[in-house]
């Protein structure tokens, strides 16, 4: 809920902030911008997704996303400016790059954590304010709006002084010639011990003389990690109209967007909520991996947790399901075993999308150290022969270690997910999707929208 | 009434799950011993062999050296005569003690070292009957003295040397520690040489460190160990000199990582997976020139194809379709070259590679990691992303016995063998011509295939 105790709302844009009437900052407490979420009117306001912020903001480096960002970058297909995409692997603190700067040094180190490898951990026993900032060129961001993004935990207990704004947190601040301030925060609350993505944007305004990104602990005692920083200007120009997809192998629909410009129409679907995960990177990422040969709205559900009984039959009356072996599906195709028998079975059925199903049983025991490679590296079979993958994962309550695995392949991977959680949503999601990558990685016209056009459709869903 | 009995049981039976339970919630296995490290396999009796001829130990404080010249008596040694041949000691090398000042004799320069057992993985007597277990070492002093060693900053076993500028050997029986207990492990022996006269620090070698588990004849087992030593040296293969590297002590464990499939995989039969998908093929071409160049007889050189017929190459598709290719082609051994790209993307590449390696290993099929060579055209800040993969994958899987092919020494005498920013043709040969000898090694030392 909006905090009002001690600060005025105020809009600015489409933006709704919180001034802190001591302090003259503008705070949004959750960090929303689009959507009118943040009204303080009282109503709902629904946790975000960390997960989904981390696929809708961008890239984390890796084998795959260094790939992808350079599609991206290269077509300008909507694609955010990265200025910084920092994973600590290598950071040495006593060797910062320039406009990079430490306070109160000594609470700050590179430390391993067994998820994430080298993370920067901050601890600090209160009433100080141990810091890594990062001055970002002023030049470049003013007049525009950046988003940071950031993974952090805080394992332990602390007690958070909402008022002083003293959390272990990840802040956003612009200075003006005259030195005031304004910015916003995005904060890791006490005995959060699973990674969850802070994220939090703010509109530079065109005076901003100086512009940071920090993360720090603010007067709190407080141990709290941080790992894969990154910051970006968002609002780039939408890119140009191209000539329509010469893959989709029939002639393009009359007035179908073309696959670049529609990629970065794509909505965004959170897990929370959707039930989904899409965005416009995921639907860049996706569409620089098509390559031409797959059956036209044809999809596969393979994995250890196939076959699922909702998308059995016929639900998705415009896709075609191919058919799945034992090799594929159920205990076989446990992901050891399904890196062996999905090259072939992609490059001999040739189906468009591939949903890869986790299984719910808990079963067999996890490698922690290879879990989310195995994963990664089957969405990533799917796309080197010009499938889209879509990870579905199973529930939190089936099998909670798996779904992070999952999720974490999935964004290593830039790939669409889909959720498992409450079976009778399963075909729906599915249709969702489906209908998601026809339009905005396809760039297809679905056969509804095409009915709907000529007049002989359903009315809207 | 008859109920009673019921209840009774019933309650002990509650008692008997919950106690169950307990035990369940915080599991206690019992410690699993380390396994005993030996130098030697085939000498179970040697536990630690240093003769220093490497150049680098595990002792500190002092420093590796020369060993001084002995004088053969009644041969004169001409003034500027280099140290003749090795001295009593055995070897060319000793390690020199370093000067230390005594906190309770102000007035004299002590000489020391300090052996990490620990360190050199040695558990004594970790077991073992301390009266079986023996120290014996050489040493050579300017001066008189007395050389005390000092085992965990609690025992104490003092030897006069009174002999000056000769090779006196020196034996020291655990058992001489009293209060020492077999199960105990020492982690650390400190040599300290005090001068008996004079104030100045004075040069003491130790040279031939041998500990022991229940030899009788010393001496033998010195001639035994240095024959095992000298051994293992001319097996061993290392980047610098000869372009890959081998590391004898460690098959055991390569061996052992392979054993429960190795037996289904094809012999003499390679897999190749180039640094991008173009240069697979000319890198199994080079290799199969380079095999029969180097007469390699019999081996196929196959170059990784998808099922799509498409080319394979890089570290992504050696990610993604490895699994698929090993189980396809079931060759004996993989190479695996992961080019400047894999090694300069954002991320952990070093992580993939362990991946991938894994991989391979349980498959049962013997990977051969072709590191991207460093030559002399590479920008610097490309270099030292490379240097780091180079030294990441090193650090993780030469101790575990994996065979790296490192050609740049054999690069960097040659035209500039980029194209593309991957290895040209002359630099898929280079790495061809190192990785065949690798092979040719690994099929004498690895397999025991003799010929």
């Amino acid at each position: 809920m909006c905090l009002k105790r001690r600060n005025k709302l105020v809009a600015k844009g489409n933006l709704l902030y919180h001034r802190v009437e001591n302090k003259g900052a503008n705070l949004c407490r959750r960090g929303r911008r689009d959507e009118a979420v943040c009204t303080g009117r009282g109503q709902m306001c629904l946790p975000r997704s960390s997960w989904v912020r981390a696929v809708r903001r961008g890239v984390r480096p890796g084998p795959n996303a260094c790939a992808v960002l350079c599609v991206l970058l290269a077509s300008a297909a909507g694609a955010n400016e990265v200025l910084v995409s920092e994973d600590f692997e290598k950071l040495d603190l006593s060797k910062l790059p320039e406009g990079w700067s430490v306070d109160q040094g000594g609470d700050l180190s590179i430390v391993s954590d067994p998820a994430k490898g080298k993370v920067l951990r901050i601890f600090h026993k209160g009433n100080g304010c141990p810091a890594l900032v990062v001055k970002l060129d002023a030049a470049k961001v003013r007049g525009r709006t950046i988003r940071a993004t950031v993974w952090g935990k805080c394992p332990g207990a602390y007690t958070p002084l909402p008022d002083q704004k003293g959390w272990p947190q990840l802040l956003l601040m612009c200075f003006d010639k005259a030195g005031a301030g304004n910015g916003m925060i995005g904060y890791v609350p006490p005995n959060t011990t699973d990674w969850r993505q802070l994220s939090t944007s703010h509109a530079v305004p065109a005076d901003a003389q100086t512009v940071t990104v920090s993360l720090r602990i603010l007067l709190v005692t407080a141990d709290a990690y941080f790992d894969g920083l990154q910051v970006e200007v968002e609002g780039a120009p939408v890119p140009q109209p191209q000539p329509a997809s010469p893959f989709s192998g029939q002639p393009a629909a009359a007035t179908p967007l073309p696959p670049t410009a529609a990629a970065a129409n794509a909505p965004t679907k959170m897990l929370e909520g959707d039930g989904i995960i899409f965005s416009p990177v995921i639907a860049s990422a996706m569409h620089s991996f098509r390559k031409p040969g797959a059956t036209e709205r044809s999809f596969a559900v393979v994995g250890p947790g196939a076959p699922v009984k909702d998308l059995e039959g016929k639900p998705l009356e415009t896709w075609t399901r191919v058919a799945s072996g034992k090799d594929v599906t159920g205990i076989q195709a446990m992901p050891e075993g399904l890196l062996l028998s999905l090259p072939v079975f992609v490059t001999g059925n040739k189906p468009e999308v591939v949903i890869i199903v986790g299984e719910t049983a808990t079963g067999r025991k996890l490698s922690l150290a290879n879990e989310r490679f195995d994963w990664e590296d089957l969405a990533g079979i799917c796309l080197r022969f010009g499938a889209v993958p879509v990870l579905a994962v199973p529930s939190q309550a089936a099998n909670n270690d798996l779904r992070q695995a999952m999720l974490e392949s999935a964004r290593l991977a830039n790939c669409p997910v889909m959720d498992l959680t409450m079976p009778g949503l399963v075909a729906r999601r599915a249709r969702q999707v489906l209908d998601l990558l026809e339009k905005h990685v396809f760039g297809r016209e679905t056969p509804e929208t095409a009915a709907k056009r000529a007049g002989t459709g359903p009315a809207d869903e | 009434m008859p109920l009673r009995p019921f209840f009774f049981l019933c309650f002990l039976m509650l008692c008997g799950c919950a106690l169950g339970a307990a035990a369940g919630d915080a599991p206690q296995a019992p410690a699993v011993p380390e396994k005993p490290h030996f130098p030697f396999p085939e000498f179970p009796a040697i536990l630690y062999f240093e003769d220093f001829e490497g150049g680098e130990s595990v002792l500190s404080v002092g420093k590796v050296e020369d060993a001084p010249a002995v004088p053969t008596a009644g041969t004169p040694v001409a003034p500027v005569a280099p140290p003749p041949g090795p001295p009593a000691a055995g070897g060319g090398k000793a390690y020199l003690l370093g000067s230390v000042s005594l906190t309770n004799m102000p007035d004299k320069t002590g000489s020391a070292a300090k052996l990490s057992l620990a360190q050199a993985k040695v558990r004594v007597p970790g077991g073992n009957r301390t009266n079986q277990i023996i120290l014996h070492f050489a040493a050579y002093a300017e001066d008189p003295g007395d050389l005390q060693l000092t085992f965990d900053s609690k025992f104490n076993v003092r030897n006069p040397i009174s002999a000056t500028k000769k090779w006196i050997p020196l034996t020291v029986p655990f058992s001489e520690m009293i209060k020492l207990q077999p199960a105990d492990v020492i982690s650390e022996i400190q040599f300290l040489f005090v001068p008996r006269t004079g104030k100045a620090y004075v040069k003491v070698y130790i040279d031939d460190i041998l500990i022991t588990n229940g030899v009788s004849k010393p001496a033998e087992t010195l001639v035994l160990a240095r024959a095992a030593r000298k051994r293992i040296k001319d097996i061993e293969r290392t980047a610098a000199k000869d372009g890959f590297t081998f590391v004898p002590q460690n098959q055991e464990l390569l061996r052992a990582a392979i054993a429960g499939r190795a037996h289904i995989n094809k012999a003499k039969s390679v897999l190749v997976v180039g640094p991008c998908p173009p240069n697979t093929a000319t890198l199994a071409k080079a290799l199969t020139a380079a095999a029969a160049k180097a007469k390699l007889d019999g081996y196929t050189f196959t170059a990784a194809e998808a099922p799509d017929k498409s080319a394979v190459g890089g570290l992504d598709d050696m990610r993604r379709l490895l699994k698929h290719l090993l189980q396809k082609t079931l060759p004996q051994f993989v190479l695996l070259a992961p080019g400047y790209a894999d090694a300069k993307c954002a991320g952990v590449p070093a992580e993939s590679m362990r991946v991938v390696i894994e991989r391979a290993l349980a498959a049962g099929c013997i990977p051969l990691v072709s590191l991207p060579p460093l030559v002399k055209d590479l920008p610097q800040g490309d270099k030292t992303k490379i240097e780091g993969f180079v030294n990441a994958v090193s650090n993780a899987w030469l101790p575990k016995g994996i065979t790296l092919v490192e050609a740049s020494s054999v690069l960097n005498n040659g035209p500039a063998p980029l194209q593309d920013g991957e290895l040209n043709q002359a630099g898929l040969e280079g790495v061809a011509n190192v990785g065949v000898a690798a092979i040719k090694h690994l099929e004498m030392h690895l397999l025991l295939i003799r010929k």
